[in-house]
């Protein structure tokens, strides 16, 4: 039993797929709403059964009635997603609250991908045509762009500077940068 | 309309025209530098608009919200109290975890955000084709609003602090939250307003894009708002809902190609009443010149966009190319993306039972809908599901809709509208249960009098 309260409140962490998604509270792996629709359902009925046996049928009242129910457990389902926010808001807090800028952005995975980024910036021109030696994955490689700009991004042969980095992950942590260098031509 | 919003409204308006405005300076080839931006403003604001809008202002903080009628008055302050602390504190909770880390978001990093910061530091858009930053890189065919918005945070800020520039979000969120709440509210008690913008606060997927740099929500916001204002024109046949309501969704094309649909959901939803109702010339051509209110603000705010987008061979949406001919030979035909579509409405964590009350509602009070003006806003929504639904089952998309790339982003653009059609619909218990359990034995003995004489 502890263990379904425990899924039910378990915080959902933040992904890069989040951004797409957001799961929800689960219990025995399935979503909690499904549970919920079933019992605003079965309440549905049974209210529109009771009215229609002793009173009389309003489809109105049992529309109301069945809408105040789904609203109570919106709060409910609200009151559980708040533990998240607050799990949020504690991991945003001590990573990043505080920091300056260039910390800030250090933080962001992969870690020291911008002393990194500062390095090059202080070594190379920004109108200097620069070539890059780097095996990225997907992101560290949009991070690279996006950290990079306007940096004149060329081919080797035109390059006045040569930049490599060395991105791996450690002990099945988030990527960490173990080595970069720049290289004048 | 009530100052704050106005001040909303102002946010939507004013953030698209100044986006518009450096775009039209980098078409002239005018470098980007804060005083050349908001001097224009200045002296329209201070010479044309200020003493007017100032006067104005001043009368409205006491005037009622138009239409409020027959209202419950003197509800306790305690669950008003309640209610306005905790969408308060969504609020905070979104300032705070926007502004507090820099940009994080996939497509911010190769888009949206790394185009504002090529703007900024080259001073302006490179219309060159063969300059390495053409357009600014990334998707160059997206329309340039959030990054041109981003840049000039930055041109704001006087550096390029990609933390700080995030405010932009939050304040979208803000400006939808009073937009929503004041269309409620011209409607229904305090109470209620409160109550389903609290709703619209607490919906998981938007709370979490109101903090990162995703365009979804914005056009979510300028939808929210167009549709609004449409609405508000068809109850109260006021031309000026109806403009504002026409430069809401064409600014909403502006953000991302798919509020180019909802600005034609919009114009669909003028023109069929009017094509339908009408018999009498005059009064067609009264109405002829609505549509024509209408239509300006597209052709002068997105029609040079369209136009530069036509000169430099830009495509739509996602594909690198873009053609009619393409599209149809392209059709498919994938219908096992609708129970996943379903699942995505239904059974996620995304917008809590949102989609479950609707239906409800739907099928409780079909009446007040369909009988009234409110069919309007089921019918916005409506059409624009059946858009990405369309999008979904016929063409490409299909792969994306298992991938669980779209689904969720993209109805992130209409689910203010259908938590607005139940906030609106929605009678509160005491007055409505009198009048329901009237209602029946009114009509019982005025058939019984009939059958009488």
């Amino acid at each position: 039993m502890s263990d379904l309260w425990a899924e039910l409140f378990q915080v959902e962490p933040l992904l890069p797929r989040t951004v797409n998604n957001i799961t929800g509270p689960l219990l025995n792996g399935n979503p909690v709403i499904i549970i919920i629709y079933l019992l605003v359902g079965l309440f549905i009925a049974g209210y529109a059964y009771v009215l229609w046996f002793k009173y009389k049928l309003n489809w109105e009242k049992v529309g109301r009635a069945g809408i105040m129910a789904l609203l109570l457990f919106w709060i409910i389902l609200e009151i559980i997603r708040s533990f998240s926010y607050l799990a949020y808001f504690s991991e945003d807090r001590d990573k990043f609250g505080g920091k300056t800028l260039a910390q800030k952005r250090s933080q962001v995975p992969p870690v020291g991908f911008y002393s990194f980024v500062e390095f090059v910036h202080s070594q190379v021109p920004r109108s200097a045509p620069v070539s890059v030696r780097m095996d990225l994955d997907q992101y560290s490689g949009m991070m690279w762009n996006y950290y990079a700009a306007p940096l004149n991004q060329t081919a080797e042969a035109d390059a006045e500077y040569i930049i490599g980095i060395n991105v791996e992950p450690i002990a099945g942590a988030e990527l960490f940068v173990q080595t970069y260098w720049v290289a004048k031509r | 309309m009530k100052l704050l919003e106005k001040l909303a409204i102002g946010y939507l308006i004013g953030t698209g025209l100044l986006t518009l405005q450096m775009f039209l300076y980098s078409l002239l080839g005018i470098k980007f530098n804060l005083w050349g931006i908001i001097l224009p403003w200045v002296v329209v604001l201070v010479g044309f608009v200020g003493a007017p809008f100032m006067g104005a202002r001043i009368r409205a903080v006491g005037t009622p919200l138009v239409g409020v009628r027959n209202l419950r008055t003197g509800t306790s302050p305690v669950p008003t109290f309640l209610l306005t602390a905790a969408i308060g504190l969504k609020v905070l909770y979104v300032f705070y975890e926007a502004l507090v880390k820099p940009v994080v978001g996939w497509d911010a990093l190769w888009n949206f955000s790394l185009r504002a910061k090529i703007f900024y530091f080259l001073g302006g858009i490179p219309l060159d084709r063969a300059h390495p930053y053409f357009l600014g890189g990334g998707m160059k065919q997206y329309p340039l609003h959030l990054p041109l918005l981003e840049t000039f945070t930055y041109i704001l800020q006087g550096g390029w602090n990609d933390a700080l520039m995030k405010v932009i979000f939050p304040l979208y969120f803000l400006s939808m939250l009073i937009v929503f709440y004041y269309a409620l509210r011209r409607e229904q008690s305090r109470l209620t307003s409160l109550f389903f913008t609290f709703l619209l606060s607490t919906l998981p997927l938007l709370v979490y894009h109101a903090t990162i740099e995703y365009a979804d929500f914005v056009v979510g916001a300028y939808f929210l708002a167009a549709v609004v204002y449409l609405y508000q024109f068809i109850k109260t046949k006021d031309t000026k809902m109806l403009i504002l309501s026409a430069v809401l969704a064409a600014l909403s094309a502006w953000v991302k190609d798919e509020g180019m649909v909802f600005y034609f959901i919009g114009l669909f939803l003028l023109v069929i009443p009017i094509l339908s109702a009408n018999k009498y010339a005059v009064k067609f051509k009264r109405e002829f010149i609505l549509v024509l209110y209408y239509l300006a603000p597209f052709l002068v705010l997105i029609g040079p966009w369209i136009i530069f987008k036509q000169v430099f061979g830009l495509s739509v949406g996602n594909e690198p190319t873009f053609s009619l001919a393409g599209m149809i030979s392209g059709f498919t035909f994938h219908p096992e993306t609708i129970p996943k579509v379903l699942e995505k409405m239904f059974l996620s964590g995304n917008w809590h039972l949102l989609f479950g009350l609707w239906a409800l509602v739907i099928i409780f009070y079909y009446k007040q809908i369909f009988t009234t003006e409110k069919k309007y806003l089921f019918w916005s929504t409506a059409l624009a599901i059946l858009f990405f639904s369309f999008l979904y089952v016929f063409t490409y998309n299909w792969t994306m809709v298992f991938s669980g790339i779209i689904v969720n982003r993209n109805f992130l653009t209409l689910v203010p509208q259908v938590l607005l059609l139940c906030g609106l619909v929605y009678k509160e218990g005491k007055t409505d249960v009198g009048n329901a359990d009237r209602a029946p034995t009114g009509a019982r003995s005025a058939k019984s009098k009939k059958a009488h004489k």
